[in-house]
């Protein structure tokens, strides 16, 4: 069957369970042994296993398969957890990420499984038999009902001998023979198989096979019944005489009443593994334990959705804010009224479709953990872990978007804020560094401070060396505060050099950070004190005025043109334009669209455009009109920063826009430019 | 800071810069901030004095030719060039100036009325002179400077 | 896919269990284009448990491993609730004495995943007819 369409729910969904895998695992390095953790991380890699099998992502299903193998083992305590045992878990957790990564990209190279699937099955080798055979059963009496009597049925009771022709791909022969078995001994007395009932256990059988059954039951009674088992494809019933029963048969079994031949039920209560629980040394204090989500009434949309309605949202403001000066202008009080109200709606229908939009910081903060832990130990530090403030939440598109900064941010925390054990204790500081993650609300914003409590910025240092490289000029050194500080280390030109990050240097890409913030509307800000430490702190809006935009240039700058206002773009020569009574006009589709130039439109003088040239079709309220640029730069979610008194007075504008390179772009209200 | 520069109640602390062979002065309390000179993004059907936009730790302000605000001949752009970002009632606005020497300390009594023969295009502007070792350093009235209903007299 | 010999009534109602969405979504598909009505999901043993007994379906499908409850949990529940309660258990590969454990518990059959649409409407319409 066609799968694709299941695409991007599995992809989503094969996230979140490695996202959850992540946690388990975390939680699993600070207590080895303990089941429920076991069950949670064989939970996420046996769901993700049934998912890539359905969409025939064998990679992912094979290698989820050997995990599975090592969990059960290390559940049932045939294996001792180890250290080593964790770290190669993270490592699957690692490969499997990148396969679903490789997936999500459609890149076609394989991840390579191989020597990772090998170390797996040394250790189940090792400790345990793999994938748990079926194993005989002691006491299958112990429970459900007792099958009926045999010796209480009515009639001749005759030998019958029943082959079952099983489909041709079943899988899981074995359960098929235990439900023939079952069906056959609620009629009677099942006394033997060919081949013998071990074998059949084994799967060591093609597609078919025979049961020796006892019973009073009518041929076609038995036939009905082996039939309602899924994949029993064919049932045939022929008289079995005494003397014709196969040697093997009588072997190979006996009874049910003398309980062989049935599977073994393996409970899957877990016990914890009894394996050695070495403590690790290298702790990582992560936040309390995860206790299991609470589930509340909620339905997936997808968040294209979400972004289409804050776009129609914006676009109905926009025309709220016409049809206002509509009012004005032509003083209608009945229109106002109703304006007014509509202002209402529109403002509340906006909250409603952002609170939509917030997602709780949790879902980026999950990554950090393992991150810091492996950096601190790769490092030689030693570093607690603290996240508080989870629960907060903000506005999607914010979220993604700052997850790369505050990786950066985290990273220069443990590479660069905290010392040494060695300095730390010479210091007369705990040996342990903290780095914290805290999320805060506050009254109309959220903040984010990633805190580290090493050896802090040295402020001299910083100054000296922005001297040094020119970026600073010493007449500007009495105006420096903790503020310039960051604004001089977060300079595109402060920490190329390796040795500068070596000595003092926390402004590894501390540039892109503070762009990143800025084009989200937020602010960066860092406060440092010699000997105690430094704390970073993301001040984010709580939600955005977003919409989607054609980015374009023209005469070396950038503009923003909203997306809803545009039904296409072209690209057109200069022999193509003609001219109705002195209007440049384009024709496209043989509609004959008139075409503005952007550079004329908005007064900056200079050269014409090249020979060919892109036009943005823009539809207004009863016209379309094509306005020629220089280059198209593509399509993007921006952020709307409006403009001040000053600059509002001039029309044409509908704000400004920072783009994610720090460049200022204006966005362009085409209809009023034309008016 | 030495000790010179504390302000005390009858003194006011002036950031004094220079715009070609002139010094100027605002008071300190309205100054944010002095920024090097970084890429402005042109804002087309401006004003002539509006130089454009710029990102300040991501706010968006505008940034004016303090030049050509007081109608004097713009000097050509150096490496000493800053912004000196100002906030008034109305407004927070960047302006471009050749240099900023120094944060200086004066006392109510040093600064005098402008001159009335002040005939240039400055003068509306113009809160008072500071006279110190023989130079003359003009104290601009920001909020006459950059109020909306001088601008708004302007071009647009 | 042939219809075989469903009564001309009303469609066969059935509740989803699967802790994955994604999981839940394929069976839905499979089954809704053949007819039957799926009248109630669920995320885990618990809830499959407090459905059932809302919903009263005609056929259940059971995942195995699921958080709160597993499915085999979730079986005898709701065995204890109806006796006649038809449940298909969902399974994947290597876990037959999961698949043994949950038919002992009252499970009608049970299909593997991957899952093939054929063989699922098969193991749904035989269990119906039992």
């Amino acid at each position: 069957m066609d799968v694709s369409q299941y695409k991007e729910l599995f992809i989503n969904e094969a996230q979140e369970h490695l996202e959850a895998l992540n946690q388990a695992l975390l939680e699993l390095e600070k207590d080895p042994g303990n089941p429920d953790v076991l069950t949670e991380i064989f939970r996420s890699a046996h769901t993700l296993k049934g998912m890539a099998a359905t969409m025939g992502f064998d990679q992912l299903t094979e290698l989820t398969h050997e995990m599975e193998n090592v969990l059960d083992g290390l559940r049932s305590g045939d294996i001792g957890a180890s250290q080593e045992i964790v770290d190669l878990l993270f490592t699957c957790f690692d490969t499997l990420g990148a396969i679903v990564a490789h997936i999500a990209e459609e890149e076609s190279g394989p991840v390579d499984t191989q020597a990772l699937i090998g170390e797996l099955r040394r250790i189940c080798e090792g400790g345990r038999r793999p994938v748990p055979p079926l194993r005989k059963r002691e006491a299958r009496e112990a429970d459900g009902p007792a099958p009926p009597s045999a010796e209480l049925r009515k009639g001749e009771r005759r030998k019958w001998r029943v082959r079952v022709h099983l489909d041709r791909d079943c899988v899981l022969k074995s359960v098929r023979v235990f439900m023939v078995t079952k069906k056959l001994t609620a009629l009677g007395e099942v006394v033997g198989s060919a081949p013998p009932m071990e074998e059949l256990e084994e799967e060591k059988f093609e597609h078919s096979f025979e049961v020796f059954v006892e019973t009073a039951s009518e041929p076609e009674e038995i036939e009905k019944s082996l039939l309602t088992i899924a994949e029993v494809v064919k049932v045939e019933v022929r008289a079995l005489e005494g003397e014709e029963m196969p040697a093997e048969a009588a072997s190979g079994t006996g009874g049910p009443e003398k309980g062989e031949g049935m599977p073994e039920t393996v409970s899957i209560s877990l016990a914890a593994a009894q394996g050695p629980r070495p403590s690790s040394p290298e702790r990582e204090e992560a936040a309390p334990a995860p206790a299991s989500p609470v589930r509340t009434q909620s339905i997936r949309v997808n968040i294209s959705r979400l972004d289409n309605l804050m776009n129609l949202i914006g676009e109905l403001v926009i025309n709220r804010t016409r049809l206002q000066e509509i009012a004005s202008a032509h003083d209608i009080p009945e229109l106002k009224e109703v304006l007014a109200q509509t202002a209402r709606l529109t403002a509340e229908l906006q909250d409603e479709v952002m609170k939509t939009r917030m997602v709780p910081v949790e879902h980026i903060f999950n990554r950090f953990p393992r991150m810091v832990r492996d950096l601190a130990k790769s490092r030689g530090k030693e570093v607690d872990f603290i996240m508080e403030g989870k629960e907060i939440e903000l506005d999607r598109t914010i979220l993604e978007e700052i997850s790369e900064p505050l990786m950066h941010l985290l990273r220069n925390a443990v590479d660069h804020g905290i010392d040494s054990p060695e300095e730390r204790e010479a210091a007369g500081k705990p040996r342990r560094g903290t780095v914290k993650l805290v999320a805060k609300r506050d009254r109309n914003y959220v903040s984010i401070e990633v805190s580290d409590d090493g050896k802090g910025v040295d402020f001299q240092k910083i100054l000296e060396i922005a001297l040094e490289k020119g970026l600073i000029s010493p007449d500007e050194r009495f105006s420096v505060g903790p503020d310039d500080v960051l604004r001089i280390m977060a300079l595109p030109g402060f920490s190329t050099a390796k040795e500068v990050t070596g000595v003092s240097g926390r402004g590894v890409g501390l540039d892109v950070v503070k762009n990143k913030v800025e084009s989200l509307g937020g602010m960066l800000l860092m406060d440092s004190r010699p000997g105690e430490g430094t704390t970073f702190s993301l001040k984010l809006p709580l939600t955005l005025a977003i919409i989607q935009a054609l980015l374009v240039r023209c005469r070396g700058q950038t503009y923003a043109i909203p997306l809803s206002v545009i039904s296409e773009t072209a690209i057109i020569s200069t022999h193509e334009v003609r001219y109705v009574s002195s209007q440049e006009v384009i024709f496209l589709r043989d509609e004959a669209i008139p075409m503005v130039r952007l550079d004329r439109l908005l007064e900056i003088p200079g050269e014409e455009a090249g020979d060919e040239f892109p036009v943005v079709v823009v539809e207004m309220a009863a016209r379309r009109v094509a306005v020629a640029v220089d280059e198209l730069i593509g399509q993007q979610e921006i952020v709307i920063s409006s403009l001040d008194k000053m600059l509002k007075r001039i029309k044409g504008f509908g704000g400004a826009t920072i783009l994610g390179t720090g460049e200022v772009a204006l966005i362009l209200d085409i209809p009023s430019l034309l008016s | 800071m030495s000790d010179r520069t504390r302000p005390s109640a009858t003194e006011k602390q002036l950031v004094v810069f220079s715009l070609g062979r002139e010094e100027f002065a605002v008071d300190v309390a309205q100054v944010r901030e002095i920024i090097r000179m970084e890429e402005i993004t042109r804002m087309p059907k401006s004003p002539p004095f509006v130089e454009g936009i710029i990102n300040l730790r991501g706010q968006i302000i505008a940034v004016i030719d303090l030049a050509k605000r007081l109608n004097m001949n713009p000097s050509e752009r150096t490496e000493a060039d800053r912004i000196v970002v100002v906030e008034t009632e109305d407004l927070k606005v960047g302006m471009i100036v050749d240099s900023v020497s120094e944060v200086m300390s004066v006392t109510e009594e040093e600064i005098e009325p402008p001159p009335t023969l002040a005939s240039d295009a400055a003068s509306p502007y113009i809160l008072g002179v500071v006279k110190r070792d023989k130079r003359l350093i003009i104290l601009l009235d920001l909020s006459r400077l950059l109020s909306l209903e001088e601008i708004s007299e302007m071009s647009f | 896919m042939k219809k075989q010999g469903r009564p001309e009534k009303s469609a066969p109602t059935v509740m989803i269990v699967d802790d994955a969405l994604f999981m839940r979504m394929m069976i839905r598909d499979i089954l809704s284009k053949d007819g039957f009505e799926v009248v109630a999901e669920a995320e885990n043993g618990m809830e499959a448990v407090e459905k059932y007994k809302e919903t009263r379906p005609d056929i259940v499908t059971m995942d195995i491993v699921m958080p709160e409850m597993d499915g085999i949990e979730a079986v005898r529940q709701i065995m204890k609730i109806d006796p006649n309660a038809r449940i298909l258990m969902c399974s994947a590969m290597g876990q037959q004495p999961l698949v043994v454990e949950a038919l002992e518990a009252g499970a009608k059959d049970f299909i593997v995943k991957p899952f093939q649409p054929s063989k699922v409407i098969e193991a749904v319409e035989k269990a119906l007819k039992e």
